[in-house]
Protein backbone atom coordinates (compact mmCIF):
# COMPACT_ATOMS: atom_id res chain seq x y z
CA UNK A 1 0.00 0.00 0.00
CA UNK A 2 1.31 3.75 -0.89
CA UNK A 3 1.30 6.03 1.82
CA UNK A 4 2.80 9.27 1.27
CA UNK A 5 6.47 8.58 0.21
CA UNK A 6 6.92 5.53 2.05
CA UNK A 7 6.32 2.24 0.72
CA UNK A 8 6.78 -1.55 2.53
CA UNK A 9 9.20 -3.56 1.36
CA UNK A 10 6.57 -6.46 1.50
CA UNK A 11 3.70 -4.55 -0.59
CA UNK A 12 6.58 -3.90 -3.17
CA UNK A 13 7.55 -7.13 -2.59
CA UNK A 14 3.87 -8.44 -3.20
CA UNK A 15 3.22 -5.81 -6.39
CA UNK A 16 6.59 -7.66 -7.72
CA UNK A 17 4.71 -11.20 -7.37
CA UNK A 18 1.98 -9.63 -9.13
CA UNK A 19 3.58 -8.05 -12.20
CA UNK A 20 5.70 -11.75 -12.86
CA UNK A 21 2.44 -13.46 -12.54
CA UNK A 22 0.32 -11.72 -14.93
CA UNK A 23 3.38 -11.17 -17.55
CA UNK A 24 3.73 -15.26 -17.05
CA UNK A 25 -0.43 -15.09 -18.00
CA UNK A 26 0.34 -12.72 -21.24
CA UNK A 27 3.32 -15.50 -21.98
CA UNK A 28 1.01 -18.47 -21.40
CA UNK A 29 -1.89 -16.88 -23.79
CA UNK A 30 0.73 -16.28 -26.79
CA UNK A 31 1.82 -20.32 -26.63
CA UNK A 32 -2.09 -21.42 -25.40
CA UNK A 33 -3.22 -19.37 -28.89
CA UNK A 34 -0.12 -20.80 -30.93
CA UNK A 35 -0.31 -23.82 -30.49
CA UNK A 36 -4.01 -24.24 -30.22
CA UNK A 37 -5.67 -27.47 -31.30
CA UNK A 38 -7.58 -26.63 -34.87
CA UNK A 39 -4.30 -24.84 -36.50
CA UNK A 40 -2.37 -28.15 -34.86
CA UNK A 41 -4.92 -30.52 -36.70
CA UNK A 42 -4.72 -28.03 -39.76
CA UNK A 43 -0.90 -27.63 -39.76
CA UNK A 44 -0.84 -31.76 -39.37
CA UNK A 45 -2.66 -32.17 -42.16
CA UNK A 46 -1.01 -29.73 -44.43
CA UNK A 47 2.37 -31.36 -43.57
CA UNK A 48 1.23 -34.48 -44.42
CA UNK A 49 -0.13 -33.67 -47.99
CA UNK A 50 2.94 -31.77 -49.10
CA UNK A 51 4.75 -34.81 -47.67
CA UNK A 52 2.76 -37.44 -49.38
CA UNK A 53 2.62 -36.01 -52.34
CA UNK A 54 5.57 -37.56 -53.62
CA UNK A 55 3.97 -40.54 -54.40
CA UNK A 56 1.66 -38.91 -56.69
CA UNK A 57 2.01 -38.44 -60.18
CA UNK A 58 2.51 -35.16 -61.45
CA UNK A 59 0.54 -32.92 -62.03
CA UNK A 60 -1.27 -33.84 -59.03
CA UNK A 61 1.76 -33.79 -56.63
CA UNK A 62 1.88 -30.24 -57.98
CA UNK A 63 -1.83 -29.65 -56.86
CA UNK A 64 -1.32 -31.54 -53.69
CA UNK A 65 1.72 -29.66 -52.76
CA UNK A 66 -0.20 -26.32 -53.81
CA UNK A 67 -3.13 -27.61 -51.64
CA UNK A 68 -0.65 -28.27 -48.68
CA UNK A 69 1.24 -25.16 -48.54
CA UNK A 70 -2.01 -23.16 -49.22
CA UNK A 71 -3.62 -24.90 -46.03
CA UNK A 72 -0.58 -23.95 -44.14
CA UNK A 73 -0.12 -20.24 -45.44
CA UNK A 74 -4.08 -19.75 -44.64
CA UNK A 75 -3.92 -21.16 -41.13
CA UNK A 76 -0.47 -19.44 -40.02
CA UNK A 77 -2.92 -16.07 -41.28
CA UNK A 78 -5.94 -16.81 -39.35
CA UNK A 79 -3.76 -17.71 -36.65
CA UNK A 80 -2.24 -14.35 -36.47
CA UNK A 81 -5.30 -12.22 -37.28
CA UNK A 82 -7.33 -13.88 -34.50
CA UNK A 83 -4.25 -13.95 -31.93
CA UNK A 84 -5.23 -12.63 -28.68
CA UNK A 85 -1.80 -11.64 -27.69
CA UNK A 86 0.74 -11.05 -30.28
CA UNK A 87 4.51 -10.32 -30.06
CA UNK A 88 7.41 -10.19 -32.55
CA UNK A 89 9.50 -13.57 -32.49
CA UNK A 90 12.87 -12.96 -30.71
CA UNK A 91 16.36 -14.27 -32.19
CA UNK A 92 16.25 -17.10 -29.20
CA UNK A 93 12.71 -17.81 -30.14
CA UNK A 94 13.41 -18.30 -33.41
CA UNK A 95 16.49 -20.60 -33.23
CA UNK A 96 14.19 -23.01 -30.65
CA UNK A 97 12.04 -23.20 -34.20
CA UNK A 98 14.73 -23.21 -36.81
CA UNK A 99 15.92 -26.49 -34.57
CA UNK A 100 12.68 -28.03 -34.07
CA UNK A 101 12.40 -27.65 -37.91
CA UNK A 102 15.73 -29.39 -38.52
CA UNK A 103 14.87 -31.84 -35.70
CA UNK A 104 11.46 -32.80 -38.20
CA UNK A 105 13.18 -32.87 -41.16
CA UNK A 106 15.81 -35.16 -39.78
CA UNK A 107 13.19 -37.02 -38.10
CA UNK A 108 11.32 -37.50 -41.61
CA UNK A 109 14.39 -38.34 -43.40
CA UNK A 110 15.13 -41.14 -41.30
CA UNK A 111 11.52 -42.41 -41.17
CA UNK A 112 12.09 -41.87 -45.51
CA UNK A 113 14.79 -44.35 -45.17
CA UNK A 114 13.22 -46.73 -43.24
CA UNK A 115 9.85 -46.55 -45.41
CA UNK A 116 12.02 -46.96 -48.34
CA UNK A 117 13.95 -50.10 -47.25
CA UNK A 118 10.80 -51.47 -46.46
CA UNK A 119 9.30 -50.72 -50.13
CA UNK A 120 12.07 -52.60 -51.46
CA UNK A 121 12.80 -55.57 -49.05
CA UNK A 122 9.06 -56.17 -48.37
CA UNK A 123 6.88 -54.34 -51.09
CA UNK A 124 5.61 -51.93 -48.73
CA UNK A 125 3.09 -49.85 -51.43
CA UNK A 126 3.12 -46.10 -51.23
CA UNK A 127 6.36 -45.53 -48.53
CA UNK A 128 6.46 -41.93 -48.90
CA UNK A 129 2.80 -41.69 -48.07
CA UNK A 130 3.99 -43.90 -44.70
CA UNK A 131 6.83 -42.07 -44.26
CA UNK A 132 4.72 -38.40 -44.03
CA UNK A 133 2.13 -40.26 -42.29
CA UNK A 134 4.24 -40.91 -39.40
CA UNK A 135 6.50 -37.87 -39.22
CA UNK A 136 2.68 -36.40 -39.15
CA UNK A 137 1.34 -38.72 -36.21
CA UNK A 138 4.94 -37.92 -34.64
CA UNK A 139 4.45 -34.38 -34.06
CA UNK A 140 0.30 -34.15 -32.85
CA UNK A 141 2.66 -36.62 -30.80
CA UNK A 142 4.80 -34.07 -29.24
CA UNK A 143 3.05 -30.95 -29.60
CA UNK A 144 2.05 -30.53 -26.00
CA UNK A 145 5.85 -31.40 -25.05
CA UNK A 146 7.17 -29.07 -27.76
CA UNK A 147 4.52 -25.75 -26.17
CA UNK A 148 5.67 -26.80 -22.96
CA UNK A 149 9.42 -26.25 -23.72
CA UNK A 150 8.47 -22.60 -25.98
CA UNK A 151 6.88 -21.40 -23.07
CA UNK A 152 9.48 -22.43 -20.79
CA UNK A 153 11.77 -20.70 -23.32
CA UNK A 154 9.92 -17.05 -23.42
CA UNK A 155 10.09 -17.31 -19.28
CA UNK A 156 13.85 -18.27 -19.17
CA UNK A 157 14.56 -15.51 -21.98
CA UNK A 158 12.07 -12.79 -19.59
CA UNK A 159 13.91 -13.26 -16.37
CA UNK A 160 17.52 -13.44 -17.66
CA UNK A 161 16.91 -11.02 -20.71
CA UNK B 1 11.04 7.85 -2.24
CA UNK B 2 12.88 6.66 -5.53
CA UNK B 3 11.64 8.90 -8.06
CA UNK B 4 11.04 6.83 -10.61
CA UNK B 5 8.35 5.16 -8.09
CA UNK B 6 5.05 6.01 -10.71
CA UNK B 7 2.35 6.65 -8.23
CA UNK B 8 -0.20 6.96 -11.37
CA UNK B 9 0.52 3.66 -12.34
CA UNK B 10 0.94 1.71 -9.29
CA UNK B 11 -2.87 2.11 -8.94
CA UNK B 12 -3.59 -1.69 -9.10
CA UNK B 13 -5.73 -1.90 -12.27
CA UNK B 14 -3.19 -0.02 -14.69
CA UNK B 15 0.04 -1.64 -12.87
CA UNK B 16 -2.42 -4.80 -13.63
CA UNK B 17 -2.68 -3.62 -17.74
CA UNK B 18 0.67 -2.57 -18.12
CA UNK B 19 2.03 -5.93 -16.67
CA UNK B 20 0.33 -8.23 -18.98
CA UNK B 21 1.21 -5.56 -22.00
CA UNK B 22 4.75 -5.91 -21.43
CA UNK B 23 5.52 -9.28 -22.48
CA UNK B 24 3.77 -8.60 -25.57
CA UNK B 25 3.09 -6.36 -28.66
CA UNK B 26 -0.74 -6.17 -29.25
CA UNK B 27 -2.92 -7.31 -26.97
CA UNK B 28 -6.65 -8.29 -27.14
CA UNK B 29 -8.96 -6.02 -25.05
CA UNK B 30 -11.15 -8.86 -23.98
CA UNK B 31 -7.78 -10.81 -23.02
CA UNK B 32 -6.92 -7.74 -20.54
CA UNK B 33 -10.62 -7.64 -19.16
CA UNK B 34 -11.07 -11.61 -18.46
CA UNK B 35 -7.48 -11.86 -17.06
CA UNK B 36 -7.97 -8.56 -14.58
CA UNK B 37 -11.49 -10.20 -13.86
CA UNK B 38 -13.08 -6.71 -14.77
CA UNK B 39 -15.53 -4.75 -16.92
CA UNK B 40 -15.49 -3.66 -20.38
CA UNK B 41 -16.17 -0.18 -18.74
CA UNK B 42 -14.18 -0.43 -15.78
CA UNK B 43 -11.28 -1.50 -18.09
CA UNK B 44 -11.92 1.37 -20.69
CA UNK B 45 -11.76 3.94 -18.11
CA UNK B 46 -8.20 2.82 -17.28
CA UNK B 47 -6.83 2.25 -20.69
CA UNK B 48 -8.38 5.69 -22.05
CA UNK B 49 -6.24 7.30 -18.62
CA UNK B 50 -3.15 5.42 -19.64
CA UNK B 51 -3.82 6.47 -23.24
CA UNK B 52 -4.09 10.06 -22.20
CA UNK B 53 -0.82 9.70 -20.11
CA UNK B 54 1.23 8.10 -23.64
CA UNK B 55 1.40 5.23 -21.85
CA UNK B 56 -0.64 2.79 -24.08
CA UNK B 57 -1.63 2.66 -27.85
CA UNK B 58 -5.53 1.65 -28.91
CA UNK B 59 -6.13 0.17 -32.21
CA UNK B 60 -9.87 -0.11 -33.37
CA UNK B 61 -10.50 -2.63 -36.11
CA UNK B 62 -12.95 -5.43 -37.22
CA UNK B 63 -12.66 -8.98 -38.15
CA UNK B 64 -15.54 -11.27 -39.95
CA UNK B 65 -17.74 -8.59 -38.77
CA UNK B 66 -16.63 -8.17 -34.49
CA UNK B 67 -15.11 -5.46 -33.44
CA UNK B 68 -12.10 -5.84 -31.83
CA UNK B 69 -9.68 -3.59 -30.01
CA UNK B 70 -6.30 -4.45 -29.04
CA UNK B 71 -4.02 -2.31 -26.42
CA UNK B 72 -0.08 -1.99 -26.42
CA UNK B 73 2.07 -0.40 -24.63
CA UNK B 74 4.06 2.47 -25.90
CA UNK B 75 7.46 2.92 -26.17
CA UNK B 76 7.25 5.75 -23.16
CA UNK B 77 4.40 3.44 -21.17
CA UNK B 78 7.55 0.73 -21.35
CA UNK B 79 10.29 2.93 -19.74
CA UNK B 80 8.22 3.88 -17.40
CA UNK B 81 6.82 0.27 -16.69
CA UNK B 82 10.39 -0.74 -16.61
CA UNK B 83 10.98 2.27 -14.04
CA UNK B 84 8.83 1.39 -11.87
CA UNK B 85 9.77 -2.03 -11.53
CA UNK B 86 13.27 -1.12 -10.82
CA UNK B 87 12.15 1.23 -8.30
CA UNK B 88 9.89 -1.95 -6.24
CA UNK B 89 12.94 -3.92 -6.79
CA UNK B 90 15.36 -1.45 -4.74
CA UNK B 91 12.83 -1.23 -2.05
CA UNK B 92 12.80 -4.67 -1.94
CA UNK B 93 16.50 -4.94 -1.94
CA UNK B 94 17.08 -2.17 0.74
CA UNK B 95 14.91 -4.10 2.98
CA UNK B 96 17.03 -7.14 2.53
CA UNK B 97 20.28 -5.12 2.86
CA UNK B 98 18.81 -3.47 5.63
CA UNK B 99 15.75 -5.40 7.45
CA UNK B 100 16.18 -2.26 10.23
CA UNK B 101 15.04 0.26 7.33
CA UNK B 102 11.67 -2.23 6.42
CA UNK B 103 11.02 -1.87 10.19
CA UNK B 104 11.57 1.84 10.41
CA UNK B 105 9.20 2.30 7.05
CA UNK B 106 6.37 0.11 8.76
CA UNK B 107 6.42 1.76 12.18
CA UNK B 108 6.26 5.12 10.33
CA UNK B 109 3.35 3.63 8.25
CA UNK B 110 1.78 2.87 11.47
CA UNK B 111 2.51 6.22 12.40
CA UNK B 112 0.64 7.72 9.04
CA UNK B 113 -2.16 5.45 9.67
Amino acid sequence: MIRGTLMNPHDAQASLDGIHRLQDRTRAEYVRHGFARPYLVISALAMFIVLASFDLPSPWNTAAIGLGGGLAVGSLLVQQRRAPVSRRPTGLELLVCAAMSVGLLLLYVAFSIVAAIAHQKLGLPAHHTVAAAAITLTTVAAWGRVSRVFEATLRRESRHG
Amino acid sequence: MDPSFDEFLHVPARLSIVALLAPAGWVEFGFLRDTIETSDSALSKQVSALANAGYVAVRKGRDNGVRRTHVRLTRQGREAFQRHAAALEQIVAVARVSPDRADLIDRAEQGQA
